[in-house]
């Protein structure tokens, strides 16, 4: 029994509100360290875990159909060029098809929206690639696929928007308000990144075992190879032949003897190949296969491109087909459902490297050389060699031919291939009744001119 | 439950009354400022007022008048003279207690005998004299301290008082009566002795059941002391206890507004409290079950499984059997103590306790409903129509391409969609049942509930669910109180893939199965969605939920000690199947199997400590305390999955962390029952935010000021009986940001990537680490006045919230590679609003009770500044000095009868229609709402009436379907069925019509008009409504036929509508969904049956 003084009692909270100042620190939300399943903090810190972004590269690229590296890339410019026309009624697809896009158009928001996800990815990867924790040999080989799949990226959306604007760093406020670069300087930026590529990859195709399917990174030939498309777009012949000449001759990409093996994930002439998800179905087979026997398929071939095949061209039979009512499609890929990656996704093969060298030699007055490189192709195809002793003008409209039939329907060659010859106004204006000049470039997405102020639309929208 | 108390010992009881806890978050009986103070206890004394000021602590039983006088002389100044005949040894008294005055004391040892007490400077003497308690003064209160009004208390034969409306009566002793029964409606009646007492609280335990306990929230003395909370009325609860969560929280009184988006059971809920505080997104409050912070988040995964893709809300499924009242708070003051947690508004669940001797009892319930209101669709002639009007105006042939509707298929065949989808009574049935017992210190209480209802959709697929409930509470002494709540959940939904509603706009002649009833998917060459195969959709959720949660009080002396913790889980199985028959052969099918496993547990833990202290006429109270919450989230979801068996760990995995942490001071004082002053501050500290912005300080006060009080022992029939005056105001801050917003986020491939990318990753969120909290700065004023003999009650609020630093998504270009980015924007958003209601409460003694209850609040928005609003993505959302909602519109001018095309008003008159034209703002939404319930009792019988009413403007439904499918045209899912609205439409010229002509391509004269009519003044509709959300009537049967049967029990059957009727101008759909798009609310009528033992 004490007599109790309230005024102690004070004191008692003074020590409590200390107590609470000290306990009531940053410490109690500390959050666990729960490695690599959601946090960024521990991504790049080994060999595996920078593998494990690249890949995701590989898996974004092929994630849904219909996308920049899946599908978009030969549908879309496809019906822009001679090449597809699509039998349903969907607007946004008629609109390329007749090339009067509007920039509301959902497909070309798509394109543009994937493909620079793409390269912010790859900017991302290469980011973590410069820290010091993976090993120097994983970390040479990954920047140089890094650098491939944005020179590549680029190189197609240069084919479709003209300047587009070239994001190579990771700052988002930088990025958010870039205005279009010069063709010729991302032209440039392509080059430097195969050529630092070409450096620093590796030269050899690893086998793939019976369930993994290989070639599916890019390696030297794969950064030559685009090198040498670059250079012919940018006609310098001399270097295009060069690196064309480089890539060919190798022991162990050859052409494949039948146009029907081409496309399978085993076929030697594949450069690069992508894998993907799900049942092992591509898009482009999604999209071209009909659904069922007695149905529509979605797009069908022109009769322009039909008649362009030379008679007993054993293309012809392999890489188009014909439904009960006698719409003809693609039929390069051939597996719509359960494909187990038999197919997988072609993004570059060597027969492209021929045809470079058979241009470039043209140009560059081997006519004898180029007659040659069109006849690999020509044999394969079954048909009869070309003559020597052809004028220049008639090699480089054999190769023009040559590369519209080999390449149908493939990644757009058509349509970058009009643009840059110089036929788009004289072929597709009598084709298609809303063709402009303006027609040869898509339109930025609206969307993205009003998130992007510096942005500028190209002319005729 | 009797607490006796001597006349001197009212000082600590005042001291305990009025601790207000520091810190209420997990507080397990939410107890809310209710300041109690018994008036006229203490007498007074002149002489005696020193000894009041000295005090002194005791401890021990059979303490004489000796002993005490010894003690006090050794520890104090005080020296006794005492006259002879006094009793030093007789009437031994018993004291426990650390700060009792001298005067306490001695005014407890001589309670029983006649001694008259003289204070002289240092001496006091003893005088034999006349006994100190010539009367009793007996204080009557019920659960949370209420006072009751109106109790009787009996001491003899003809000698009965009613204690008045503060729960206060004097009641004169009567030789040879000592014993006082006390009966109160509702409660049961206690008998206690008064002998030798001069003062007594008497605590009655109310029978939750009765319509009384309601009586008691509207009372004049709650409300007296509450600055800013809302006690929701629940009429659920008392009458048929039946119901999910989701029933109860709707209309929760005034600056709380909830809408329900989707009338699907389980279905989430958007409640806004004073308004919306963000920019962007849904501001929900935070919920409070039993002290833990529960997880309301939606837990639906699956792309399309989710009922119609507003989510299955954990919270929507509880059971409303275990709820016993739902408080809401909204002012600054009352939320200072939840932080930044609750910066949008705290809903408290309180749950059903044991505090009686035991009970049983039954509750089942059973109905059916329909759906409120639904669209009239066309038939086959009427669609086939439409179809041929819209070619023939666009001068096109009908061919098997562009027309198979008409061409290929029997147009004379029709399906009534409407009827396919809405196929009649959805039938619930809902049942429940508690018991309660106590054994010495302990008391027990367990309750299941289950409840069984069917969607209106379809084949009704039925949802399940089942709850448990178990408390227990240990009250080991009077300082000491420990309790342990569990509720369990479990639920199964079996509801579609997707909300069927939509099926509804089906073409009607669609041939659906072929000769064999197989399902058909083309149709004549032309690949057809079969309505029907939505149907063979498997979908399964199975949601547990479990929150646990401890609580224990320690009050040594002045001091109070609280620690609460608890552990809430939700753990949600879903699957889905699409067999493959339910898909197109044609198209080689598999069955396609989705599957998502998540689980969300959150950790609470809290101490606080409080000591209360009283200086003259103030009583300060003051305290503080630490706590921390932290959750932990598993996702294992397919993200676009074909054929996924189960995900297994590494794909598709995701683990999320937040944690959040909070200290606060707060100090509390009362000045003479008529002034209160709260004052918190507060340090929260939260993982979602950078290390450097982590912390954010917050601050609230608040004050109440009864300024008139009815002097006790007035005439009750005083007109002005009781006002007082509120004021609140205070600054927290949101963390309301998705995790880890500040740094780059790698996140796992999610689905069915190839096996040789295992464990893939992808940059999911760009990182931002200038992110800062967002702050909002929240004042509230008020007044409540008591009219008419307390009859009357009528309460005005005025409140002024502006929310600053608003976190705005910035809308990226692609090249950065987002879409999306975070940032604290110069924007300030200002609520503010008027909130009223008034009350009236039924007189005692009148044969036919009536009660009522008014409410409503006029809520505005204003979008007060927006740093560079011009140049930002925004630019065309949002408008400065209008509300978020507000919009530019063109002036509709109704059909032009010549052209037959909508026609608006060409402002700067060029002839054509330009954004320069879109001139007119707008501002749909919620201009005010309310509810009105009244409650009639008259013998046996009861009604009670719950209306709900909203001004608003809000879209026509039709907005939303013409978007996805102008009328006239074939819509490639074949949704190209319409409203008969579109009957009035125009055909031929000078028709005066509705709608404009109609077209099937998508860049004719018409089409063009549609798209300037959905952005024209014309789109707008009033939706305002009234409705009757609730109607009961119960009868409670005679406890004489019970008696008759031997049964000691009460029991009530009941009939019960809810939203029987509603009544807008709004066009057939629901006006608070406005949409035809989703599952329309369901109107029900069920009948139930309850009994207590």
């Amino acid at each position: 029994m004490t007599i109790n003084n309230r005024f102690r009692s004070y004191r008692y909270l003074l020590l409590m509100a200390a107590v609470i100042s000290v306990t009531g620190c940053k410490q109690m939300v500390s959050l666990p360290d729960r490695g690599d399943q959601s946090i960024s903090q521990g991504y790049f810190a080994s060999d595996q875990k920078a593998i494990d972004a690249v890949n995701g590269l590989k898996a974004n690229a092929m994630r849904e159909n219909g996308t920049f590296l899946n599908g978009a890339g030969s549908i879309y410019p496809g019906m822009s060029a001679d090449e597809l026309k699509p039998t349903g009624s969907a607007k946004a697809w008629d609109d390329f098809a007749e090339n009067r896009l509007g920039s509301g158009n959902i497909y070309v928001a798509t394109i543009y929206n994937t493909a620079y996800s793409l390269i912010a990815q790859v900017n991302l990867v290469l980011q973590g690639l410069g820290g010091n924790n993976v090993s120097p040999a994983v970390c040479t080989r990954l920047r140089g696929e890094c650098y491939c799949w944005r020179a590549s990226a680029y190189c197609l959306l240069l084919g479709l928007f003209g300047d587009v604007p070239l994001v190579i760093g990771t700052n988002v406020d930088t990025n958010a308000i870039l205005a279009r670069s010069p063709a010729a300087i991302v032209y440039s930026r392509i080059i430097d990144d195969l050529q630092a590529a070409d450096s620093l990859l590796p030269g050899d195709y690893v086998p793939g075992d019976k369930d993994v399917v290989s070639r599916t990174s890019p390696n030297k030939w794969v950064a030559r190879g685009l090198l040498a498309r670059i250079y012919l777009y940018q006609e310098r012949w001399q270097d295009a032949e060069r690196m064309a000449t480089s890539v060919l001759g190798r022991a162990d990409l050859v052409l494949e003897q039948s146009p029907d093996s081409v496309f399978l994930s085993s076929s030697r002439e594949i450069m690069w190949q992508l894998v993907p998800w799900g049942q092992g179905v591509n898009a482009e087979a999604t999209y071209f296969l009909p659904a069922g026997a007695n149905l529509k398929p979605s797009f069908a071939i022109r009769s322009t491109l039909l008649n362009a095949f030379e008679p007993g061209d054993r293309r012809k039979a392999a890489w188009t087909a014909t439904n009960s009512s006698g719409v003809v499609y693609p039929f390069k890929y051939k597996q719509r459902t359960g494909g187990d990656n038999k197919e997988c996704y072609v993004m570059m093969r060597l027969a492209e490297q021929y045809l470079i060298r058979a241009e470039a030699r043209g140009y560059n007055g081997d006519l004898a050389g180029a007659i040659d490189d069109l006849n690999t192709i020509r044999l394969r195809a079954g048909l009869s060699p070309l003559k020597n002793g052809l004028s220049r003008q008639e090699v480089l409209s054999a190769v023009g031919q040559e590369r519209r039939i080999e390449l149908m329907c493939e990644w757009g060659h058509r349509w970058r291939d009009l643009k840059r010859t110089g036929q788009a106004d004289s072929l597709l204006g009598p084709l298609k009744p809303a063709w402009k000049p303006t027609a040869a470039l898509y339109p930025f997405p609206a969307e993205e001119l009003k998130r992007d102020s510096h942005l500028v639309q190209n002319p005729g929208y | 439950m009797v607490k006796l108390i001597g006349s001197g010992a009212t000082y600590c009881f005042c001291t305990v009354c009025i601790m207000v806890l520091a810190f209420h978050a997990a507080t397990a009986q939410t107890r809310q400022q209710t300041h109690i103070d018994p008036p006229g206890f203490l007498s007074e004394n002149k002489n005696a007022d020193t000894l009041k000021k000295i005090f002194i602590s005791f401890d021990g039983d059979n303490l004489t008048l000796k002993d005490i006088i010894d003690i006090i002389q050794q520890y104090t100044p005080f020296r006794f003279f005492v006259q002879s005949g006094i009793s030093l040894t007789g009437h031994p008294v018993r004291l426990h207690s650390r700060s009792l005055s001298v005067w306490a004391v001695l005014d407890s040892a001589l309670r029983d005998q006649h001694v008259r007490i003289n204070v002289e400077n240092r001496s006091i003497s003893l005088e034999r004299g006349k006994t100190v308690s010539q009367s009793v003064k007996v204080y009557v209160v019920g659960k949370e301290d209420v006072p009751l009004e109106g109790a009787t208390l009996t001491l003899a034969p003809g000698k009965a008082v009613k204690t008045d409306n503060n729960g206060f009566a004097t009641m004169q002793m009567v030789q040879g009566y000592d014993s006082l029964k006390v009966t109160y409606t509702g409660a049961q009646s206690q008998t206690v002795s008064i002998s030798g007492l001069d003062s007594i609280v008497i605590h009655m335990v109310l029978e939750s059941s009765l319509t009384e306990i309601t009586v008691n929230r509207l009372s004049r003395k709650t409300r007296s002391v509450n600055k800013g909370e809302i006690i929701k009325d629940l009429p659920g609860i008392r009458i048929p206890a039946a119901g999910t969560m989701q029933h109860l929280l709707s209309g929760l009184g005034t600056g709380a507004l909830s809408i329900q988006k989707n009338g699907i059971p389980g279905s989430g809920m958007s409640i806004f409290i004073r308004g919306r505080s963000a920019l962007v997104g849904d501001t929900p409050p935070l919920y409070i079950v039993d002290g833990m912070r529960f997880i309301s988040q939606s837990m639906g995964n699956i792309v399309d499984g989710n009922s119609g893709g507003v989510g299955l809300s954990p919270l929507a499924l509880l059971a409303g059997a275990i709820v016993t009242d739902i408080h809401v708070l909204k002012d600054a003051d009352s939320l200072a103590q939840y932080g930044a947690m609750g910066v949008n508004g705290v809903v408290i669940i309180s749950t059903i306790r044991s505090r009686d001797n035991g009970h049983l009892s039954f509750n089942v319930n059973t109905g059916a409903g329909v759906p409120t209101r639904n669209i009239h669709l066309m038939n086959s002639r009427q669609y086939g129509d439409m179809r041929l009007e819209a070619l023939r105006n666009d001068s096109i042939t009908p061919d098997a391409t562009n027309a198979p509707d008409l061409v290929l298929w029997d147009t004379t065949k029709n399906t009534d969609w409407n009827k396919n989808v809405f196929p009649g009574l959805a039938k619930v049935l809902d049942a429940s049942m508690s018991a309660s017992m106590k054994w010495k210190n302990f008391s027990l209480l367990g309750s299941a509930a289950y409840r069984q209802e069917e969607e209106i959709l379809g084949h009704h697929p039925r949802n399940y669910l089942g709850t448990l409930y178990g408390s227990a509470t240990y009250v080991p002494c009077d300082r000491m109180q420990v309790c342990i709540t569990v509720i369990y959940s479990n639920n199964n939904n079996n509801q579609y893939t997707i909300d069927q509603t939509t099926l509804q706009y089906y073409v009607p002649s669609v041939p659906s199965l072929d000769s064999s009833q197989r399902l058909l998917y083309t149709v004549n060459g032309v690949l057809v969605n079969n309505p029907l195969a939505f149907n063979q959709y498997k979908y399964g959720a199975h949601t547990q939920t479990i929150v646990g949660n401890f609580g224990l009080t320690y009050k040594p002396g002045r001091w109070e000690l609280q620690l609460n913790g608890g552990y809430t889980g939700v753990g949600a199985r879903e699957g889905t199947l699409i067999p493959a028959m339910a898909q197109n052969p044609l198209l080689n099918p598999m069955d396609m199997r989705y599957s998502a496993h998540t689980t969300v547990g959150g950790r609470f833990l809290e101490a606080q400590l409080s000591y209360g202290w009283r200086w003259g006429n103030w009583i300060f109270l003051a305290g503080g305390g630490v706590n921390q919450y932290i959750q932990h989230n598993v996702m294992d979801a397919p993200a676009d999955t074909v054929s996924i068996t189960s995900a297994s760990p590494g794909s598709g995995f995701t683990i999320t962390d937040y944690r959040i942490a909070g200290a606060s001071l707060r100090l509390s004082a009362n000045a003479g029952r008529r002034l209160y002053v709260d004052m918190t501050v507060r340090r929260d500290v939260s993982s979602r935010m950078v290390p450097a912005h982590a912390a954010f300080n917050s601050v609230a006060a608040g004050s109440t000021w009864i300024f008139f009080q009815r002097p006790a022992g007035s005439n009750e029939k005083l007109f002005f009986y009781g006002g007082k005056a509120h004021l609140s105001y205070g600054v927290a801050g949101s963390d309301a940001i998705p995790d880890y917003s500040y740094q780059p986020v790698w996140s796992a491939m999610q689905g069915n990537i190839p096996t040789q990318l295992a464990g893939a990753i992808y940059p999911s969120a760009p990182a931002d680490s200038s992110l800062t909290w967002r702050r909002i700065q929240k004042l509230s004023v008020g007044t409540t006045l008591d009219l008419y003999g307390g009859l009357i009650s009528i309460g005005v609020v005025y409140y002024h919230h502006l929310c600053k630093d608003q976190l705005v998504p910035y809308v990226l270009p692609s090249t950065t590679g987002f879409s999306t980015e975070l940032r604290n924007r110069d924007a300030v958003l200002r609520n503010t609003g008027w909130e009223i209601s008034l009350a009236k409460l039924a007189r005692k003694n009148s044969k036919l009770k009536w009660m009522s209850s008014l409410s409503f609040t006029m809520p505005q928005e204003k979008l007060v500044r927006f740093q560079g609003l011009e140049n930002s993505y925004y630019k065309n959302t949002f408008m400065i000095g209008q509300p978020l909602e507000a919009v530019k519109l063109y002036q509709y001018m109704g059909v032009n009868n010549t052209t037959g095309y909508f026609s608006f008003k060409d402002f700067n008159g060029d002839g054509k229609y330009t954004d320069s034209d879109r001139q007119v703002i707008r501002k749909p939404g919620i201009r005010m709402y309310g509810g009105w319930t009244n409650k009639l009792q008259l013998g046996q019988w009861q009604l009670e009436a719950t209306l709900e009413f909203m001004l608003q403007t809000g879209y026509d439904y039709l907005r939303d379907i013409f978007v996805l499918n102008p009328p006239g045209s074939l819509g490639s899912d074949l949704f190209s069925n319409m409203s008969t609205r579109l009957l009035d439409r125009w055909r031929k010229q000078g028709d005066h019509a509705a709608f404009e002509k109609l077209t099937t391509l998508p860049d004719s004269e018409a089409a063009m008009r549609m798209q300037l009519y959905l952005n024209s003044t014309g789109i707008l509709r009033d939706a305002s409504f009234l409705r009757m959300k609730l109607l009961t009537l119960s009868y409670t049967l005679p406890p004489n036929w019970l008696h008759k049967m031997k049964l000691k029990a009460n029991a009530k059957v009941y009939l019960q509508a809810q939203n029987l009727f509603t009544l807008t101008p709004y066009p057939e759909v629901d006006p608070m969904l406005q949409s035809g798009l989703v599952c329309p609310l369901v109107k029900s009528i069920s009948v139930g049956f309850q009994m207590q033992f």
